[in-house]
């Protein structure tokens, strides 16, 4: 009777598989709901993949460690919408391996800086972030538009992210490297790129001329941030949560 | 099942979880065969 | 106290022999926890100074903010954190088991991967090799290796657990048990992935948006709740008591802490999420859950100080057990922050702003930090078999700069934090936003520098800690008045107050 009462202080083994037991349950009863039910992202008309441009950007940003000062996460607030522009949607991040919502405004919300300030503010701006913002104490990143990208291991980056959920088509995944490239020097020869990415910036986005650096495809994917949804053909009441 | 089915569903199954969990851990820890060995057990970090 | 084989009064009756425990890889723990913590602090400091001025980010890659503050994260959370996690349980699995280390050398595996693992990590972020979410950057080559390495840890715990000596498991290993496996179940279930080829080092998260961020949110907070909270309460449970040479004032609020405590923390992660696409129910469960751990976290803490029932004295003689019950204080404070900071009104103005910050740092400076130093006191005259530290005058300076340290960066990070917050949405009379951003960020500059000396502070109370226990590792003592540091419990020298 003894041994029996004493079964957890003395059972390691139980006293891990309980510890187990009861630190799941909060878990699965969060988490797991999210992945079966579909009202938790429903479809927004105009999300689209990432091009392989804003893609290298995006993987920029990652690796400079943006998210540690910027959110990409706006809340449904009179100010933040003013500031800001409309609230995040679940949808506008689906297609973000990882998501880059952040957790804190050293500078501001990126979830809609696309098309809010020229190419050249952002060269300039990235470059030295005082020649633009005097009191600004955002890192300056010169060695971006120094590092030159060639983009050949595109494909296999798409094919990953197809891996994951991302749905890229065959014909994105071969025409990753020359997407890459067309997207950032438009010379005319890149028909298939709009058809595949609808409504894709297509411009030089840095004035560089014959060669791809990491500005460019890092302004390539700021002017793409919160552009996708077409807001004043968006329902409000179809998203309800 | 629908999103809100599942939403009563998992609300009143973790308020029972919890409950429970918490029952359990109460009449564990305030049973009274249990105080010696845990006076015994309290003096461990102090004997070696 | 290894070497001492006295009876215990209230053991049943024969002398055991102690067994030969495995000190030497605690030792090595020990010190990787002194030096990591050096180095996470100096980094702190760094990053700190460079948001007070933009030039020290040098314009180079690896010096920039971005890539130093998840160095600082992971240097001060898994290298100074976790190591002084491994090295007391090691220490107090041994002692409250009576039983060596299992497992041969794999102890020693353990301890080297670790260090492997916080090599590959850091050298990963100044390079620029990041998974991109927060306190989970490593990149899953190295997510690989610490599964490898954790796996081989809870073998070693359970191990030891396994073939005890004592009828009885410590309460303490409860919480630290509970922290390896959980940490184990966590890290796994994050850091799915899928790297983009065998041979390199980038991988794109198997999931996205909202699901990607209620993981990692679920992930970071039980990071805090078991790594940095049930582990050093484990560490609290076993040194607390010693030090004070009395039991744990209750045992049974113990373990209605424990379970009480694991149960309710991993519900909370999504308060981190609240107004974000998020659905509202799974923010609501959040916020509540976030309510209710306040209370097993402050039976916690009660159960800890009031172990010093009846012996209150000691603390104005001893600043090792002093540490130790400030370091709950604080762990009071934060715990009940946090809840307040949970409830989402509070949240859409502490949300994105410095008082995050702040309540991070209480935590870990305060209890997190304070603990380990406290264990580290304890740890080092015994595991080097020293009579006493070099310098108890020492410990008191070491205790003062850090405190003062703490609280100029807590309050400084307050008012940052709830000034930023007001700005961000104050409006003119004319219904205008009534600041630009920048003029928020501006406005920041001087709590900035405040903080820097705060964590200035820290630092230098850190290297002062670092001198005290070298020159206590090489047998020295330094001549100077008592402040009576003898462990078991011995007459004050003043009367003391009841």
């Amino acid at each position: 009777m003894f041994q029996h009462h004493a079964r957890i202080e003395r059972n390691s083994i139980l006293l891990l598989v309980l510890t187990l037991v009861v630190v799941s349950i909060g878990g699965l009863v969060q988490i797991l709901p999210l992945f079966f039910l579909e009202s938790t992202i429903e479809k927004v008309e105009g999300i689209r993949p990432y091009t392989p441009l804003e893609l290298v950007g995006r993987n920029i940003y990652i690796r400079e460690g943006c998210y540690n000062c910027h959110s990409q996460q706006i809340r449904p607030f009179r100010d933040e919408a003013e500031r800001y522009g409309h609230y995040s949607l679940a949808a506008e991040s689906m297609y973000d391996h990882p998501f880059q919502w952040g957790s804190k405004r050293t500078g501001p919300d990126l979830a809609r800086v696309g098309n809010r300030y020229s190419d050249d503010w952002h060269i300039a701006h990235l470059t030295n972030p005082r020649s633009v913002v005097p009191d600004s104490i955002m890192p300056s990143y010169p060695w971006l538009a120094t590092t030159v990208i060639d983009g050949s291991d595109l494909a296999e980056h798409l094919r990953t992210l197809r891996v994951v959920g991302v749905p890229y088509t065959d014909d994105a995944i071969a025409n990753a490297t020359a997407d890459f490239v067309a997207q950032a020097n438009p010379d005319g020869t890149a028909p298939g790129l709009l058809a595949r990415y609808p409504k894709a910036n297509v411009r030089n986005f840095s004035g560089d001329v014959g060669k791809v650096t990491e500005l460019t495809a890092l302004i390539a994917y700021l002017q793409v941030l919160g552009t996708m949804v077409n807001f004043s053909t968006f329902d409000e009441h179809a998203n309800q949560r | 099942m629908t999103y809100d089915e599942a939403l009563v569903g998992a609300s009143i199954a973790s308020l029972l979880i919890c409950l429970s969990v918490f029952l359990s851990a109460l009449w564990y820890a305030f049973r009274p065969a249990s105080r010696a060995r845990f006076e015994r057990a309290a003096r461990l970090p102090l004997e070696d | 106290m290894s070497e001492s084989t006295a009876t215990p009064a209230t053991s049943p009756g024969y002398v055991r022999p102690l067994p030969d425990y495995n000190d030497d890889v605690v030792r090595f723990c020990t010190v990787a926890t002194v030096l990591w913590g050096l180095v996470g602090f100096l980094v702190g400091l760094i990053i700190a100074l460079q948001l007070g001025f933009p030039a020290l980010n040098l314009d180079l890659p690896w010096t920039s903010f971005g890539r130093l503050r998840p160095l600082h994260t992971s240097a001060v959370i898994f290298a100074f954190g976790g190591n002084a996690l491994i090295a007391t349980s090691f220490f107090v699995v041994q002692r409250t088991c009576r039983a060596r280390l299992w497992g041969g050398h794999l102890p020693w595996f353990v301890a080297i991967g670790y260090q492997i693992f916080i090599v590959l990590a850091a050298s990963g972020y100044v390079m620029g090799i990041t998974e991109g979410r927060e306190y989970a950057e490593p990149e899953w080559y190295t997510d690989i290796w610490l599964t490898i390495v954790w796996v081989a840890y809870l073998v070693v715990f359970l191990g030891t657990l396994i073939k005890r000596e004592e009828p009885h498991i410590y309460v303490a290993n409860w919480f630290y048990l509970a922290f390896i496996v959980t940490v184990a179940m966590l890290h796994i279930a994050n850091n799915l992935s899928m790297p983009v080829s065998w041979t390199g080092t980038k991988s794109y998260s198997a999931f996205s948006g909202v699901q990607d961020a209620l993981l990692q949110w679920w992930y970071g907070h039980n990071a805090v709740g078991f790594f940095l909270t049930a582990g050093f309460l484990g560490m609290m449970y076993y040194f607390v008591p010693k030090r004070a040479g009395r039991p744990v004032y209750s045992y049974r609020l113990s373990i209605v802490h424990f379970w009480s405590l694991i149960f309710l923390y991993i519900w909370a992660g999504p308060h981190h999420l609240h107004y974000t696409a998020l659905p509202d129910w799974a923010q609501t469960l959040g916020m509540t859950f976030s309510i209710m751990l306040w209370m097993p976290s402050w039976g916690g803490m009660i159960n800890g100080v009031m172990t010093l029932s009846g012996a209150w004295d000691k603390l104005r003689t001893d600043p090792v057990l002093r540490l130790m019950v400030v370091a709950l204080a604080f762990y009071g404070m934060s715990t009940f922050e946090g809840p307040v900071m949970s409830i989402r009104a509070v949240n859409a103005l502490s949300h994105y702003t410095d008082w995050t910050i702040g309540h991070v740092h209480s935590g870990a400076l305060g209890w997190v930090g304070f603990i380990s130093f406290g264990a580290l006191y304890c740890l080092v005259p015994t595991l080097w078999g020293r009579r006493r530290l070099y310098s108890m005058q020492l410990v008191n300076w070491h205790f003062w700069t850090a405190t003062i340290g703490i609280v100029l960066y807590m309050t400084s990070m307050w008012i940052a934090g709830i000034q930023q917050g007001l700005m961000w949405r104050a409006y003119d009379k004319l219904g205008f936003l009534q600041y630009t951003f920048i003029e928020a960020v501006a406005a920041m500059h001087p709590y900035y520098l405040i903080r820097a000396l705060g964590g200035a502070l820290y630092l230098l109370g850190a290297l002062i800690m670092a001198y005290n226990l070298f020159m206590t590792t090489r047998g020295l003592e330094r001549d100077e008045e008592a402040m009576d540091e003898a462990v078991p419990a011995r007459p004050a020298p003043s009367p003391a107050r009841a």
